[in-house]
């Protein structure tokens, strides 16, 4: 992969063109007190170059909104419909390489067959810059066990690490290259020494973590192995918030109702997935796993065992968003742990 | 366009702070605000969700005008003209006090300001109240004999470094779903928790001592509670001795309440009453959390006063980690009692008896006020049947849905010569109107709401009006009509209010951006208040008064053998206004159904799911039956979310007679299988 370097006052350079170049420049920004949320920062300016921390919600939320319309309905009765098209160019700057991992898998869900047609259109209409990461960005986050920290290895289209003059760039793809290309006088070539400096930096964030046997894992979820007790514990634990599937970023799942006045309206797609029991229950009121518990597992069960075996990766991505919204204090960190250690 | 819009949750009285996700115009999501105070991230089913009703198009987007008994759609002008011709009429024919306002605690609390400032000031009553009534009210009166001010003694933070936490009639997991996160924290961090509840709650799971009580016998557990406290020396002699007064009468009516004695009346095990007095007293950080369980009883405000006594002579409270949590129900009902929306007192409950206090309103609204206290929701009703009120000007809330006893709330409409009703969605109290004003939601105005740790927050207006008008709008727009101005801008709200409230003299827009306010604020540069009655209680000495068990005002018998006793789901929301139109929350429950016991189930020969018929004296309905281990035998249980399966035809609008807050909690039902 072809490395380039580029100072802190061109990239500020490089982000002025970027922000030209597109309709909405989504990077991270300062909210209330110490929050940091992604947001378009095209007209208004603010984005973070640099920040410690994540994003409070992911690329997710704006490549699958919470709510989105869909189409427009005309005409219920006579079945005229309006589609709605979301054409927008985005850049993503700054997303952190847990995020990218993230959209990595979401691509394989949303571009697999069926291909999913508002999701692929923001995606093909979607730059990501990368910002590794030189610091640990939560105590509960646990990128570098779950491989997808401290630097994304995929997925991105430039990946930026800060060292002290500047930051490396890494090119991930066609789209970089072209930024790249087109701002050649902003770049210039990496020595050595800088080289050394962001790879070092990268070893130190992920020195110690111990990289979760993600195989043994899901090798034990498959065979059922799991003690009923960590289920259990969870199903007390859980409140039924639906913060974990909101603001997980792998988390694909969603519904679709119809939101009409008289014979017009919208038909809308929504965050749904595991911890509702209205999830599976079928028509007629039964459900195939009528416990709680067993809806919580289900998130687990598919973050660590099912997309192994379909993608060949866990779709837990390790950045802790889930952890740190759970009014039930349940960590999916602790529950891995306890499942390895118990079945050593 | 995209913006993020920080904003205050609309529902409980916990006061979750999240931003609203604004992409041209359409409020797409809500994402948690990690630096809020109150929720720090976290936030329940309901807060997630609490975008999808705003711009749901059932919203009222355009007044509406009942002329031969169907709803015109109108200009505003015609709607305000017509609403202010009839209440200047009704007014001149009867005079004021022939009006009632019904303010309410879903507005800000600038909002509620302006609201009882229109019926003191404009209208010239006051009868002006709002649903506190049917909820807290017992624990302004209870809390304020006791220790001199009605509200929460301490803040959410210390929950989590409890060492025990006592919790009575309240669901915190699926009523006030992120305290229940602190609580879900104190247990983590080795807290022992005792819950009373009639039906095993989520956090009865988890507890060291769960009492089942039956519903109405809480006077004779706590009561029992203190008998052992004190009979086993765990009280604190100290406390009792400098900060608080009239211990010997309280022992002169606790001394009979041993354990053993109230077995029969409670249905609970005396070793369990023991067991959990001896956690409570001898934690070093106690405390208290209840919520409508305590006060919607004929009994509530003697409820919240043994839960004071409870406190106090083990000296768990007036101090940091200790105090009496009421946790309010409503996103803001605890402003819409601050900022006086009820018939005794101004904003910071100055009474409108006093003369000072009313002299200071009058020459700052130049204008002279009604100096009788007006009538409570409770009395507005009576007096609505009777004949003497002719009016009522509802502002947000659904009567013939919240009140208890339905068929009576109808009678009391249905006997008015006039209402007005500000709404959001045509709910069934609306439909009784003469002229229905579209209102708007959370998202759509400027404010500040105050949650049950007494903190200020603000609220702030994501998407322009969907009808055009806030609330607050429209009052002044009346009012003005009247031939009264007010000055109808929150900010400038919010500074009138504070100029004339001494305990919330230092409350502004400004110093709200940060973090809020915990009242008390007395002054411009005063931090707010975490924790009050330190040192002293706010009366000066802590009283204790003593209280008797009283049976509900309906105890079962054989045409009706259960005990009947309501409450709020996790997912639904009061009325279900709003949580019924979101899709998520909707599909989870949407239907009314009744808990029974298994036990109970099986003699009356019903099936799971199956429909039963509950009958009370007031009204019947018929539901399909939840079984479940979790509610005691003898009980049954009901949600009142359900609008078209209204469960408060059959509640008991026996009321507190300090309070007049009604008996939802508790009333003789008959459960049988429908045909």
């Amino acid at each position: 992969m072809k490395k380039m370097f580029i100072t802190r006052d061109n990239l500020a350079a490089l982000v002025k063109g970027l922000k030209n170049a597109c309709d909405e420049f989504i990077a991270p920004k300062k909210g209330h007190l110490d929050d940091i949320i992604f947001e378009d920062t095209k007209a208004g300016g603010g984005e973070l170059l640099e920040y410690d921390g994540n994003s409070i919600v992911s690329p997710r939320a704006f490549l699958l909104p919470q709510t989105e319309p869909l189409f427009e309905i005309k005409s219920a009765k006579a079945s005229v419909f309006l589609p709605i098209r979301d054409n927008k160019e985005r850049i993503f700057y700054g997303v952190r390489p847990c995020d990218i991992k993230a959209l990595v898998i979401m691509r394989s869900f949303f571009l697999g067959e069926p291909v999913d047609g508002p999701y692929k259109d923001r995606l093909e209409r979607s730059t990501f810059i990368a910002l590794a990461c030189g610091k640990s960005c939560s105590n509960n986050a646990f990128c570098c066990e779950m491989g997808a920290g401290p630097a994304a290895k995929e997925g991105f289209d430039l990946q930026l690490t800060a060292i002290k003059r500047g930051y490396i760039v890494d090119i991930g793809s066609n789209k970089g290259s072209r930024i790249v290309k087109g701002n050649k006088r902003l770049f210039s070539r990496p020595t050595p020494a800088d080289e050394k400096e962001a790879s070092q930096a990268l070893k130190r964030l992920a020195r110690g973590a111990k990289r979760i046997e993600y195989k043994k894992l899901a090798g034990i979820m498959k065979e059922d192995k799991v003690k009923e007790s960590v289920w259990k514990d969870i199903g007390l634990r859980c409140v039924m918030c639906s913060g974990c599937i909101t603001l997980c970023p792998t988390c694909s799942c969603f519904s679709v109702a119809d939101r009409l006045n008289g014979d017009k309206g919208i038909r809308m797609r929504y965050c749904d997935g595991c911890p509702y029991a209205g999830f599976t229950r079928m028509a007629g009121g039964s459900a195939p796993f009528p416990r709680h518990q067993d809806h919580i597992r289900r998130f687990f069960e598919h973050k660590l065992n099912v997309d192994v075996e379909r993608y060949g990766t866990p779709s837990c991505v390790g950045c802790a968003r889930c952890i740190e919204t759970c009014p039930g204090n349940i960590s999916i960190k602790k529950v891995i742990d306890t499942i390895l250690v118990e079945n050593e | 366009m995209m913006r993020r819009v920080l904003t205050t949750c609309p529902y409980c009285g916990v006061g979750c702070g999240f931003y609203l996700d604004v992409r041209d115009g359409r409020i797409v999501g809500v994402i948690p605000s990690k630096s809020n105070p109150v929720s720090k991230g976290y936030l329940c089913v309901k807060g997630w969700h609490a975008h999808e009703p705003v711009q749901h198009p059932d919203r009222l987007k355009s007044p509406l005008i009942k002329e031969n008994g169907a709803f015109k759609e109108v200009s505003w002008e015609a709607a305000l003209d017509y609403t202010a011709k009839r209440l200047g009429e009704i007014k001149a024919k009867y005079g004021p006090d022939s009006l009632a306002v019904c303010a309410s605690a879903r507005c800000t609390n600038e909002e509620n300001f302006l609201m009882m400032k229109f019926a003191r000031a404009a209208i010239g009553t006051n009868n002006v109240d709002h649903c506190a009534r049917t909820c807290h009210a017992a624990t302004v009166s209870g809390l304020n004999q006791s220790f001199g001010s009605g509200a929460s003694t301490n803040s959410y933070d210390e929950l989590p470094f409890m060492d025990c936490i006592f919790i009575i009639g309240s669901n915190p997991t699926e009523a006030h779903p992120i305290a229940g996160w602190r609580v879900r924290s104190a247990i983590d961090n080795g807290a022992k928790i005792i819950v009373c509840d009639p039906r095993r709650i989520l956090a009865a799971e988890s507890a060291e001592i769960y009492m089942q009580q039956y519903p109405g016998s809480d006077i004779a557990i706590i009561n029992a509670m203190i008998n052992y406290i004190v009979t086993q020396g765990l009280h604190d002699e100290d406390f009792i001795k400098k900060r608080t007064e009239g211990f010997e009468q309280l022992w002169e009516v606790v001394k009979d309440y041993t354990p053993e004695s109230v077995k029969d009346i409670t249905g609970v095990e005396p070793e369990l009453i023991k067991r959990a007095a001896s956690i409570y007293a001898k934690g070093k950080k106690s405390c208290i959390m209840y919520s409508l369980g305590m006060t919607e009883h004929t009994v509530g405000t003697d409820n919240v006063i043994a839960m004071a006594n409870l406190a106090m002579v083990t000296g768990h409270v007036g101090r940091e980690f200790s105090g009496v949590y009421p946790m309010r129900g409503q996103n803001n009902v605890q402003g819409g009692c601050d900022m006086g929306s009820l018939p005794n007192v101004y904003s910071g409950y100055q009474p409108v008896a006093d003369e000072d206090t009313r002299k200071k309103f009058e020459r700052a609204w130049g204008v002279g006020l009604p100096s009788k206290p007006g009538l409570t929701l409770t009395d507005m009703m009576e007096k609505a049947i009777e004949g003497s009120l002719k009016c009522f000007y509802i502002i947000g809330e659904d009567q013939l849905r919240t009140d208890p006893d339905t068929h009576m709330i109808e009678r009391a409409l249905s006997n008015l010569e006039f209402i007005v009703v500000h709404e959001i969605f045509l709910t069934e109290t609306a439909k009784k109107a003469d002229v229905v004003l579209p209102a708007a939601s959370f998202a759509e105005k400027d404010g500040s709401f105050t949650c049950a740790e007494r903190r200020f927050q603000r609220v702030r207006r994501a998407i322009p009006p969907l009808s055009g008008r806030t609330d607050g709008d429209i009052i002044c727009e009346i009012s003005k009509r009247l031939g009264y101005i007010m000055e109808p801008d929150p900010e400038k709200v919010c500074d009138e209010m504070a100029s004339l409230t001494p305990m919330y003299a230092g409350v502004s827009f400004r110093r709200l951006e940060k973090n809020g306010l915990q009242w008390p604020v007395p002054s411009k540069d005063h931090p707010g208040t975490p924790v009050v009655h330190l040192d002293k209680f706010k009366r000066g000495l802590g009283k204790f008064i003593p209280v008797k068990n009283k049976p509900p005002a309906e105890i079962p018998d054989k045409e009706y053998p259960f005990i009947l006793s309501t409450g709020r789901m996790l997912f639904h929301y009061n009325t279900g206004t709003m949580t019924t139109r979101v899709a998520n929350i909707l599909r989870e429950y949407p239907r009314n159904f009744v808990q029974i016991n298994p036990a109970d189930a099986e003699k009356l020969g019903i099936k799971k799911q199956e429909k039963v018929r509950v009958r009370t004296r007031r009204g019947e309905l018929v539901v399909s039956a939840e079984i479940t281990d979790k509610i005691k035998r003898g009980v049954a249980w009901m949600p009142f979310h359900f609008t078209n399966e209204p469960t408060n035809v059959l509640t008991n609008s026996a009321f507190d007679p300090v309070c007049k807050t009604g008996e939802y909690k508790a009333c003789a039902a008959s459960i049988e299988k429908a045909e």
